[in-house]
C-alpha cells in the first residue's frame, strides 16, 4: 500500500492528535501513579497541571526528535513544526497567561534542556540524562527512584517507536 | 566554561544570539539560510556574525508575524517586499 499524502496542516493535526491521545486525563492520572508523582487532593488541579505541562513539553520534544528524519527538507520541517506548535498554543494554552511570544520562549527554553541532555555522554543511554531533567522539573530535585527513571525511559522509547511506525504511512505534499 | 565570546558586545555568534534571544540555534540557522535574519561574515573561515540589536529586533518581528499565523514562506515574502517594495 502506498503512503497517504497529507498537507502540512493535516500532518500537524496528526501530530497534535498523537499528543492529545497521550495526554488524556485518564492517562495523566495513570502516569502519575506509575511515576510516583502525588496528585494531592487539596491541590489536585495544580499538581495535575504540573504533570500535564511536563509531559506536554516532553511529547513536543519527542515529536520533534522522532520527525527529524521524516521531513524531506528544512522548509517542510519548520513549517510543520510551526503549525504543530500553533495547534498546541491554540488548544492547550491559557491566552490570558501567556502571549504567543511568551509561550514560545518558555517552551524553547525547556526544549533546549532536553536537546542538551540527549547530547550528554552516558554509559548506558543519554535518555537517562533526559529523564533526570524531567525528574528534577517534577520533584524540584532528582528523586532517586529507579522505577521513575525506568518508567520514563520506557515511555520515551515506546513513544518514539509507535510514532515512528505510524509516520511511515504518511508523506507530506 | 570554555566559550569563545565575540570581541564586540554588539556582534554575536549564532550561539550567543541563541542565548540572548531564547531562539534555538537550529531555528536561527534556518532563518539565516532563507534570508530573513541578516548577518555578516568575517575572517578566513567566513564565520557568521549577527548585530545584536538588529537581530533581536528582526526576531521580534518574525515572532509577531508568526503570531498572526503567517507561514515561513509568507514571512520571507513579507521581508522581501519590505526590502524591495
Amino acid at each position: 500500500m502506498g503512503k497517504k499524502k497529507v498537507t502540512k496542516k493535516q500532518f500537524a493535526e496528526i501530530l497534535f492528535y498523537w499528543v492529545s491521545s497521550d495526554l488524556t486525563e485518564k492517562n495523566i492520572k495513570r502516569k502519575a501513579k506509575e511515576l510516583g508523582f502525588r496528585i494531592r487532593p487539596w491541590r489536585s488541579i495544580k499538581d495535575f497541571n504540573k504533570l500535564f505541562f511536563e509531559l506536554l513539553i516532553l511529547d513536543m520534544w519527542l515529536i520533534e526528535y522522532t520527525c527529524e528524519n521524516f521531513y524531506s527538507n528544512d522548509e517542510e520541517k519548520f513549517e510543520c513544526e510551526e503549525l504543530f506548535n500553533q495547534l498546541i498554543y491554540d488548544r492547550y494554552v491559557d491566552k490570558e497567561r501567556y502571549s504567543y511570544k511568551e509561550w514560545t520562549i518558555l517552551v524553547t527554553s525547556l526544549l533546549i534542556g532536553y536537546d542538551e541532555a540527549i547530547k550528554t555522554d552516558h554509559p548506558s543511554t543519554p535518555l537517562w540524562i533526559v529523564t533526570n531533567v524531567i525528574n528534577r522539573r517534577l520533584f524540584g530535585e532528582i528523586n532517586k527512584s529507579l522505577s521513575f527513571q525506568m518508567t520514563m525511559i520506557a515511555h520515551i522509547e515506546l513513544f518514539i517507536e509507535y510514532l515512528g511506525g505510524a509516520l511511515i504511512n504518511y508523506e507530506v505534499e | 566554561m570554555n566559550t569563545k565570546k565575540s570581541n564586540d558586545d554588539n556582534i554575536l555568534s549564532i550561539g550567543e544570539l541563541a542565548k540572548v534571544s531564547g531562539v534555538r540555534q537550529s531555528t536561527l540557522k534556518y532563518y539565516t539560510e532563507i534570508g530573513i535574519l541578516p548577518f555578516s561574515q568575517d575572517g578566513e573561515r567566513l564565520i557568521r556574525r549577527y548585530k545584536k540589536d538588529e537581530s533581536l529586533k528582526r526576531l521580534d518581528e518574525i515572532m509577531k508575524l508568526k503570531e498572526r499565523r503567517m507561514t515561513i514562506k509568507e514571512i520571507t515574502g513579507h521581508f522581501k517586499s519590505t526590502l524591495y517594495g
